[in-house]
């Protein structure tokens, strides 16, 4: 079974039939573009994935562990949720940073709220063995400042690897669309999920900043990250992809390597939609 | 006209004034920010109860809910305000600002929610998306990144009704609570002499000044950063 298998994905919004039995297998290191006109159902797709919303039928096993399948009626409790949750990160086509938080408070908050979380049970434990309250504080004291001088180089670490080491104390709204979605992959990269999603990273850009995002992500593939990307943009796509599937109505109407797709198309649906992308890139 | 005698009693009643307008505040700033989520809760029930009690508060003028605070004791189930004093253990002149506060709180508290709801509603759903794929609870998500933005977006209409609220409370006379307004009315009568309604009215622009300048600082405060 591969690293990911996502098995007959349906989800209808009302009558609209958004999902109809998307099947999508990713391994452990690889990247899949997934393209498709607007409509085609590629963004739910994703956000299905990320639990944003739950497919009406269908499985998702990620390294060997079911997180989701249809069958179960149990619901999941909001803990577990969250727990599934974090094996991906998300990256929003509008960057979704939070405005009152300079760049490096972006990419720890997260952590930091798990830390806090780690830390209340770290002093219940301590707690339970009959730890001393002054004893058990300094002990977590010590620990917290600890982990949180790791979370912080973490972050700055993070910032290096997109760039932006610079402007770790600017506010969101003092930075371009390309800084602020390259702030919004290293905060997704803090949580260190096992797949990284992109839902149209460069789509909300000016054209000019596309390249210093694609960048990045390229930068990316090349520390073996397994990463799933919606995009328009194609080339990209055909540069960076190592499996790509064209879906077209909610269904994946043709799955295969860069050339396949883009060399070698087979369905008709896809061969229009190719030339009706390339004819926009000269035009 | 002893004008120290006349500034003194000003001063006392503006002491009042400050106390229900504090008081006030106090609870219907977070009883508004409950309400708002009352009315914005998934459970139709307790969405609709909120929604009309805001619905009835609205609709209805504040001097009205304050005589009808003030007689559901006795007309609602037939105890003596005398009683009830006794009951609580405070003076009857105790019992006569509670009703007041009762009435000015849950007022208040409604035009808050409606603009805490506002400023809610106008944060992009990315934000909460954002938290939850960060892993966060919703406790976290709207502590930690809605609660801030909303207080940035709704700082200028509280402070609308916050001035608002240092006049409004001019309506507390009608219980004979003797805040500013009221004790500036027996002296003009007291005195045959306009000058009290004067002095009231400069209590009353200066303490409005002085929230219009904190406001005007704390909007300066949070505008470090755009949307």
């Amino acid at each position: 079974m591969a690293y990911l298998q996502i098995t007959d994905f349906y989800k209808d919004f009302g009558d609209v039939k958004v999902l109809k039995g998307v099947n999508v297998q990713v391994e452990k290191g690889e990247v899949l573009s997934i393209i498709g006109s607007s409509g085609s159902g590629k963004t739910t797709l994703l956000r299905c994935i990320n639990f944003l919303e739950t497919p009406d039928k269908g499985s998702m096993v990620l390294d060997g562990q079911e997180l989701f399948s249809s069958d179960i009626e149990k619901k999941d409790t909001d803990a577990e949720l969250r727990e599934k949750r974090l094996n991906f990160g998300l990256v929003f086509q509008s960057f979704n940073l939070f405005p009152q938080y300079t760049v490096v408070k972006n990419i720890t908050l997260a952590p930091t709220l798990q830390l806090n979380d780690k830390i209340r049970q770290k002093n219940l434990e301590l707690k339970k063995q009959g730890v001393k309250f002054f004893e058990r504080r300094t002990r977590i004291n010590e620990y917290k400042a600890i982990k949180k001088q790791e979370i912080e180089k973490e972050a700055l670490s993070l910032l290096e690897t997109v760039g932006l080491t610079d402007k770790k104390d600017a506010y969101p709204c003092e930075l371009s669309g390309g800084q602020c979605q390259r702030v919004a992959i290293a905060r997704a990269l803090a949580l260190k999920p096992k797949v990284l999603c992109f839902d149209e990273p460069t789509s909300a850009l000016d054209p000019e900043l596309t390249g210093e995002v694609l960048r990045v992500i390229k930068s990316l593939k090349n520390q073996d990250r397994t990463m799933i990307i919606v995009t328009h943009e194609m080339g990209f796509a055909k540069n960076v992809s190592d499996k790509v599937v064209f879906m077209s109505e909610g269904e994946i109407v043709e799955y295969g390597t860069p050339e396949q797709i883009f060399t070698n198309p087979k369905n008709p649906t896809l061969k229009h939609f190719l030339s009706t992308v390339s004819n926009k890139e000269e035009a | 006209m002893n004008l120290s005698l006349v500034l003194g009693e000003l001063t006392k009643g503006f002491g009042k004034t400050l106390l229900l307008f504090a008081i006030t505040l106090i609870v219907a700033l977070p009883l508004g920010l409950i309400l708002s989520l009352g009315a914005r809760s998934k459970f139709k029930p307790l969405k609709y109860l909120v929604k009309g009690l805001i619905w009835v508060v609205r609709s209805t003028p504040l001097m009205l809910q304050v005589l009808f605070v003030s007689f559901v004791p006795f007309y609602g189930f037939g105890i003596l305000n005398k009683d009830l004093a006794g009951f609580l253990g405070v003076e009857i002149y105790s019992l006569t600002f509670i009703f007041i506060a009762v009435a000015f709180a849950l007022n208040y508290s409604c035009y808050f929610a409606e603009i805490f709801r506002g400023g809610i509603e106008s944060i992009s759903k990315g934000q909460y998306e954002a938290g939850k794929v960060l892993g966060m609870t919703k406790s976290q998500i709207f502590f930690k990144i809605i609660l801030f933005q909303v207080i940035k977006k709704v700082l200028a209409p509280v402070s609308n009704e916050v001035i608002t609220l240092v006049k409004d409370t001019a309506l507390a006379s009608v219980l004979g609570f003797e805040d500013l307004f009221t004790v500036a009315k027996g002296l003009v009568n007291q005195y045959v002499n306009l000058a009290p309604f004067l002095y009231a009215a400069l209590f009353y622009l200066v303490f409005n000044g002085v929230l219009s300048l904190l406001f005007g600082y704390l909007e300066r405060k949070v505008s470090y950063y755009k949307e």
